[in-house]
């Protein structure tokens, strides 16, 4: 090997001792005929280049006459012309209807649109950053056919879940794979995206074999586009406001005719209003406290990046500082986070680059005490947190009071450091890639990734915080990760006459280190807050956890005159997360595409792109934690300060991956310059999912990690780009997407249902033939318009009043059938208007949130929704019966409520100083808002709901446990010079 | 070639970085079966962590074992009044009709014994493995035996039908558990055979703990030991009825000369340090960061604290039992000293119980007696009282109440000791029952009363307002609620007293009979 390098070396050293030429020549636009300011002309396979001047000139000295020039311009097809010993070469760009020659970042390649043969989807900066957010997840919602994105919490600086095509497994986690810059994992600020590429089938996602089952996003961050030194400065400041969807709280009034419900003597349908007031007076109506709105706030938003990008014949740098400052919704909360980029690629030689990037980030979260906020929500609007002067005034002992719980919890909210949680975190990625051409088709390629991250978490509440938690806490943690990647490649590239073959073979290694210590404490002195002034209750814990994978991988693609193509992908994974037999994985994919516009006997004006594609595939998934295959007698208490091991997890020698097998068949159509169609359909099944099975408890273990049977997803997706208006001074663009995707269970076994249920017995089942996720819950038949009682289903089919008797039936799933995205732009002159806009149809949520908690409805004031209606006397056809007879606890099927919503995600205004009055300069204003309005089928809670996580999935979260997304009013200004 | 020497340096060292990658990695902190067997220690450590499971938070900390120890026995009985209506499972505690299969509480209950158990068994087969036992070997041994049957016990009065010598060898107990690598699916063996396997078992730990010995271990009341299984031993034959049994075994703990009664004057601050007591035959030993806070034992019966919920409180049919309100025991019987001050709660008057509270000055921190020598004394005469010895009866229940009355404050007030000691005259119906009545007040809220009503078959009668009648906040409670208002007559044989068997073990062992009120 070191021969062949030292060999082609001496070979291209030689060839640099040829003699130079120069060449000069006009660039013009072949529709216009108007010569091309800035178009970049490059010495094919060099670093040699310059741009054209005002005139549309250029002139250029090359290496020989045998050398290639490369023209390429934004919006215009690129050309490559042959010097062939001319000295005047002069061009007409064609414009570039379809852009098909934009490079596809697919992560260890990148191909051109025409070369893709799988589903995969791209997303530019222009269009993700329409919404103003610290995380990259909130930008992708209903931007990608197929992909759903679930922004279950405002919290500043909280990322979205995301699902591609469907969920494909019961416990494992399904986040896809997150690659920037070619590199698996790392870290980057929204403002450096270039573009984002959605890796949706094996086709593309293959090549990550066991880490791919969730799909594949690839990040590239911004490097240097002209020669020109180009400064880009972008501010923001903005207001937000909690966004509680259609959920809505009773005032004191509404309270006390509710509460009188209590009183009603469901015989005679007589309230016995001696008893209410002996409880409740009409005074009590006399305060009105709004208890959400002592803690919920406006917030301040802004953040301001700067970046700096140039290149020089030698060198190329894209330099960004960016700083991020979002106050939360609710009081003492809030995000900062300040990223620092540079990205530089050095190109040695002719045959030599270097790439260094770095990215360094440190962010800081005010977290809520989750807690405090649910006392505070327990609020009962007759009680007042002041006395009659205005001061906080303890609840303790206090027997006047109507909430369960006598408890003030706004003394929490008296001072910032009365209860603070804080996580802190700082982090530094170093990229280094190495990229060697051996010879003019072979190339060496190492890219290595270290990383490094610290974390530290803070949290105190001092003794006089009134909650259900003993006296005053201390808490810290600090934690530390760091780990490496690095992969390193031959390509070989080669074209001879219409032929072109590319591929690649290499190896990955990977491997991480997590540790970190934590402390508690209790007995704080006055004003002081960290671990070592705890005087009593001073406890600790620390652990550390190693994870390495190793890799071969490798990739061929062919194709034929740009009609046929053809791509194959084979990786083997080696991971320790498996016992060792176990332990090695292989994935294999293979996907073709048919251009039959580049056909001969294809002739038509109007569809100036067909294509088919389809594509086979392996992928599979991994991460479910260190060691879950063997026994474990876990060292994580004591007692009486005696070390003791406890049973933690059964031995399973066999566990192995989840590995689906991918399906998929697309088309691409365009129609001129106006519209782009593609259309896909797939069918991924998982087999040997990983479950965290339910065993009878009686054998000593209640779960066990298993593989057990497979999950098929099947869909289809259609993602349409119109450009109906396209004048002089107006255009209006249309994208709109739209996914259907279906599940059904399948090798569970006969008889066999894996059952997963919250602490209340709400459930949820998984058996063959089943979808993923089915509500299991008791039958429930409405209010008796005779006696007010709820009605339910027994084993008979019989209607009964008996809650324990009630049968359980299957009852739907929230797994998300119907999803899609809407979005617009129309632009007159300078002014442009646009928005996006995301639905979900089809599933079925379980939420306690319709005011039928009438039996413990003191604690819980949440406004019945406009359809419901309290059964007071014999007759009534109510949806809530009479509390009376009410259990504290029901869980049924009355609970289920369909998951529809339509959420207006941005609309931004937008106006950009005409280029006569800036020159080469840009300034654009902008204003916008988003979570604009939210239209849904759920009353009393956001639909918008967690959809991840080892347990239930698809409940509407209550008044409390949720922090609520958010409105925002953003004002945006973008300079570049 | 100076830079491609470079290069090619670089190439090496990025491939070398990572090729080696040694994928078998070990958790750091835990050790596998084998690595146990290897460990010095890992027979010592992992009965600690039996006792450690019991007092630890599990994935739902309101269903940590002690909890649910205490709220079955006591919430289900007559002894507590449900002062607020609450959608913890506790609530089915209290109302059995709501009782399902599904319940959280019922459902961790079941496993952490089994799972308790599971662990004793591998003890157990470690202590098997050996070639030849140490003495510390054997003692160990006894303490996997006990806390097995403790276990199973808890298991059996739980969910089974109590004890009844006519049925017992047909009635459904628990499944039984023989050893580490049993895990069949199988039915429940009969309560009959269920007795009997635990008390083979506390007869080896008994034979274990006399053989065998670990100074250490048997100086700390946290660990269980030759006293502990004795009187367990009096504890099950009470249940299975064997009063002879029941009284041998109670007067070995109480002759062994190893525990004493708390006197007036001290027992009031028992439970703050229950592990320094004389009394304290086992306790749960809990430390500070052991402290469950809103979970505790305490929070859901004691107010006025931080962490404490007080929603419940003492009846008033335990409290008349008590005396509660005659002017001779008030300031002498020093168990009024555990009956908190009255306060309202959704129109009821709650009289919170304060045991369980206050160690280490910590409201919610308590290290739960599980056996102590008062439940001996009552255990044997129980049997006594069963047996007709009336006389050796009276002298056990008068023994109790000579260390529970301050005689000095008796005499100020004009009282002889001879003015509280139990006679016959005190006898209203009979004896049994004046020994119940006893073991009532002196065991209240320790996780006895609905077990000494139904293994005696007595209808558990809550003729008091609280949420486990029709109870509405604002109602008038000047009048008792009728014997026939919902909730106030359980006969004993009603089959929802007895806890369903947790939905996931019916699932996934078809072999596992319902109870007949769940089927």
């Amino acid at each position: 090997m070191k021969r062949l390098i030292l060999l082609f070396a001496l070979l291209l050293t030689a060839m640099q001792l040829n003699a130079q030429i120069a060449v000069k020549g006009t660039v013009t636009a072949s529709d216009t005929g108007e010569p091309m300011i800035g178009a970049s002309v490059m010495e094919k396979g060099t670093m040699n280049g310059t741009v054209t001047g005002a005139d549309g000139s250029y002139a250029l000295t090359v290496t020989d006459g045998n050398a290639v020039l490369v023209f390429t311009t934004i919006g215009f097809k690129t050309v490559e012309i042959a010097v062939a010993n001319r000295a005047l070469i002069d061009v007409a760009l064609d414009v570039d209807q379809q852009l098909l020659d934009e490079i596809v970042v697919v992560g260890y390649s990148s191909k051109t649109r025409a070369e893709i043969t799988s589903a995969v989807a791209v997303v530019n900066a222009d269009k993700l950053n329409d919404v103003v957010t610290s995380d990259i997840t909130h930008m992708l919602q209903g931007k990608v056919a197929g992909v759903s994105v679930i922004n279950s919490s405002g919290l500043p600086g909280s990322s979205a879940s995301i699902r591609i095509r469907g969920t494909s497994s019961l416990n494992a986690p399904q986040e896809p794979l997150y690659v920037v810059d070619g590199i698996i994992g790392g870290s980057y600020d929204p403002n450096d995206v270039e573009s984002v590429t959605v890796l949706k089938d094996a086709g593309s996602t293959g090549m990550y074999g066991a880490q791919a089952n969730g799909g594949v996003i690839v990040v590239t961050t911004k490097k240097a586009k002209g020669d020109q030194l180009q400064f880009n400065f972008k501010s923001t400041v903005g207001m937000a406001q909690a966004d509680f969807s259609r959920q809505r709280l009773m005032n004191s009034r509404q309270l006390y005719q509710y509460y009188r419900e209590y009183y009603r003597d469901p015989e005679t349908g007589l309230v016995d209003d001696v008893a209410m007031q002996s409880v409740a007076p009409k005074s009590v109506m006399d305060t009105d406290t709004d208890w959400r709105g002592l803690v919920y706030r406006n917030a301040l938003l802004h953040s301001h990046h700067l970046s700096v990008a140039g290149r020089t014949a030698k060198n190329s740098f894209y330099n960004s500082v960016s700083y991020y400052d979002e106050q939360g919704t609710l009081r003492y909360t809030g995000y900062k986070k300040i990223n620092v980029r540079s990205n530089n690629t050095m190109y040695l030689t002719k045959w030599l680059t270097i790439t260094n990037n770095v990215n360094v980030w440190a962010d800081k979260q005010d977290q809520p005490d989750d807690l405090l906020v649910y006392y505070v929500l327990q609020g009962v609007v007759w009680d007042s947190p002041y006395d009659s002067e205005g001061n906080l005034v303890p609840f303790t002992g206090r027997s006047d009071l109507f909430s369960r719980y006598d408890k003030n919890p706004m003394i929490g909210y008296s001072d910032r450091n009365k209860d603070s949680r804080t996580s802190k975190s700082f982090g530094v990625d170093y990229d280094f890639v190495l990229t060697a051409q051996i010879t003019p088709w072979l190339s060496f390629v190492s890219q290595t990734r270290a990383s490094a991250s610290a974390a530290t978490f803070d949290y105190h509440r001092t003794a006089d915080v009134e909650y259900m938690q003993p006296g005053d806490q201390v808490e810290g943690e600090q934690s530390l990760d760091y780990g490496g990647i690095s992969t390193n490649m031959f390509k070989v590239q080669k074209d001879w006459g219409k032929h072109s073959f590319d591929a690649l073979v290499g190896y990955e290694a990977q491997r991480s280190w997590w540790q970190n210590v934590y402390g508690e404490g209790k007995g704080l002195p006055y004003g002081l807050y960290v671990l070592s002034v705890a005087s009593d209750s001073k406890d600790v814990a620390g652990t550390n956890s190693v994870t390495g994978m190793q890799s071969f991988i490798s990739q061929a693609a062919y194709n034929y005159a740009s009609k046929y193509f053809i791509n194959a992908s084979f990786r083997i994974d080696q991971s320790s997360t498996f016992n060792k037999q176990n332990r090695t994985a292989m994935f294999p994919s293979v996907s073709a595409a048919w251009v039959l516009s580049n056909e001969d006997f294809f002739n038509s004006s109007a569809i100036t792109n067909l294509k088919l594609k389809a594509s086979w595939g392996k992928t599979g998934m991994k991460d479910i934690g260190a060691s879950k295959y063997l026994e474990a007698f876990s060292y994580s208490t004591q007692y009486d300060n005696h070390s003791a091991a406890t049973a933690t997890q059964m031995a399973n020698a066999n566990l192995k991956w989840e590995q689906t097998t991918q399906f998929n068949i697309g088309a691409e159509i365009g129609i001129r310059d106006w519209l782009s169609l593609d259309l896909n359909w797939y069918r991924n099944k998982t087999n040997d999912l990983l479950v965290y099975r339910d065993l009878p408890p009686s054998g000593g273990f209640s779960q066990q990690w298993q593989n057990l049977g497979s999950v098929i997803n099947t869909g289809f997706e259609a993602a349409v780009n119109v450009t109906p208006v396209k004048t002089r001074d107006w255009r209006w663009d249309v994208d709109f997407e739209i996914a259907y995707n279906k599940n059904w269970l399948t090798g569970f076994g006969e008889g066999v249902t894996v059952t997963k249920s919250n602490y209340s017995g709400v459930s949820q089942v998984y058996h063959d033939g089943g979808q993923l996720a089915t509500w299991y819950l008791r039958e429930y038949a409405g209010v008796d318009p005779q006696t007010g009682r709820n009605l339910y289903i027994d084993a008979n089919g019989n209607k009964t009043t008996d809650y324990a008797s009630a049968r359980y039936i299957e009852a739907g799933s929230p797994i998300i059938p119907w999803q899609g995205g809407l979005s617009t732009a129309l632009s007159w002159k300078n002014f442009k208007l646009s928005a996006t806009s995301n639905f979900v149809w089809g599933n079925q949520l379980y939420g306690r949130s319709r005011a039928s908690d009438l039996a413990i409805w003191v604690s819980n004031s949440l406004l019945p929704s406009n359809e419901d209606k309290i059964w007071r006397r014999p007759g009534d056809i109510a949806t809530i019966g009479s509390p009376a007879y009410a259990p504290a606890t029901l869980y049924h099927t009355g609970y289920l409520v369909p998951g529809n919503y339509f959420k207006i995600r941005n609309i931004t205004l937008s106006y950009s100083l005409p280029k006569s009055v800036m020159k080469d300069k840009g300034l654009t204003f902008s204003l916008s808002c988003d979570n604009a309005a939210t239209f849904t089928t759920v009353w009393g809670g956001d639909p918008e709901v967690d959809m991840t996580g080892s347990g239930l999935i698809g409940t509407i979260q209550g008044i409390d446990d949720r922090y609520p997304n958010k409105r925002q009013y953003i004002f945006q200004v973008n300079f570049t010079f | 070639m100076k830079k491609i020497l470079s290069i090619l340096f670089a190439l090496a060292v990025s491939c070398c970085l990572f090729t080696a990658c040694n994928l078998d990695i070990a958790p750091a902190d835990s050790l596998t079966g084998e690595q146990m067997t290897e460990s010095p220690s890992g027979l010592e450590d992992i009965l600690n962590g039996c006792y450690a499971t019991m007092k630890d938070d599990t994935d739902e900390s309101n269903y940590w074992w002690g909890r649910q120890y205490y709220q079955l026995a006591d919430f289900a009985s007559d002894d507590v009044v449900y002062g607020h209506e609450t959608s913890d499972d506790l609530n089915m505690i209290f109302r059995y009709d709501e009782r399902s299969p599904v319940l959280g509480n019922f459902r961790s209950f079941w496993a952490l014994n089994y799972k308790l158990i599971y662990s004793c068994n591998v003890a157990l087969a470690t202590i098997a493995q050996k070639e030849e036992l140490t003495e510390q070997d054997i003692y160990l041994r006894g303490e996997a035996e006990f806390f097995k049957a403790f276990c199973m016990h808890a298991l059996l009065k739980n969910y089974a039908k109590q004890y009844d010598p006519a049925t017992a060898s047909s009635d459904l107990g628990i499944i039984l558990r023989e050893n580490s690598s049993d895990s069949e699916l199988k039915d429940r063996a009969s309560v009959a055979d269920s007795y009997n396997a635990i008390v083979e078992l506390l007869l080896q730990a008994e034979q274990d703990f006399s053989a065998g010995s670990f100074p250490d271990r048997e100086s700390n009341k946290g660990f269980a030991s030759l006293g502990a299984a004795q009187a367990m031993l009096s504890r099950v034959y009470i249940f299975m009825q064997d009063w002879n049994k029941a009284a041998e075994y109670a007067t070995k703990v109480i002759n062994s000369g190893k525990y004493d009664l708390e006197s007036a004057q001290k027992f009031p601050s028992y439970f703050t340090e229950t592990y320094n007591r004389d009394e304290t035959i086992w306790c749960m030993r809990m430390i500070p960061t052991d402290d469950q806070g809103s979970a505790a034992v305490a929070s859901m019966i004691y107010n006025g604290a931080s962490g404490c919920w007080g929603e419940e409180g003492y009846s008033k049919p335990l409290l008349d039992d008590m005396n509660f309100e005659k002017d001779q025991y008030i300031g002498v019987d020093c168990r009024f000293s555990f009956v908190c001050g009255a306060y309202l709660k959704n129109g009821l008057i709650l009289y919170p119980c304060s045991k369980h509270t206050w160690q280490d000055g910590i409201a919610t921190l308590c290290s739960h007696p599980l056996l102590r020598l008062a439940e001996v004394y009552l255990n044997r005469a129980e049997a006594y009282a069963h047996l007709g010895n009336d006389a050796g009866a009276l002298a056990d229940l008068n023994e109790i109440i000579d260390h529970r009355m301050d005689y000095g404050v008796a005499a100020s007030k004009g009282f002889s000791p001879s003015d509280y000691h139990l006679t016959t005259a005190d006898v209203k119906t009979n004896m049994v029952d004046l020994v119940l009545t006893q073991k009532r007040v002196e065991l209240a809220f320790e996780g006895f009363r609905i077990y000494d009503l139904l293994r005696n078959k007595k209808d558990v009668i809550r003729n008091y307002w609280g949420f486990h009648t029709n109870y509405v906040n604002g109602q008038s409670t000047g009048l008792v609620p009728g014997l026939n208002a919902p909730g106030v007559v359980t006969p004993y044989n009603y089959g929802r007293l007895i806890c369903p068997i947790p939905q996931q073990e019916i699932l996934n062992n078809p072999a596992c009979t319902q109870n007949e009120a769940y089927k």
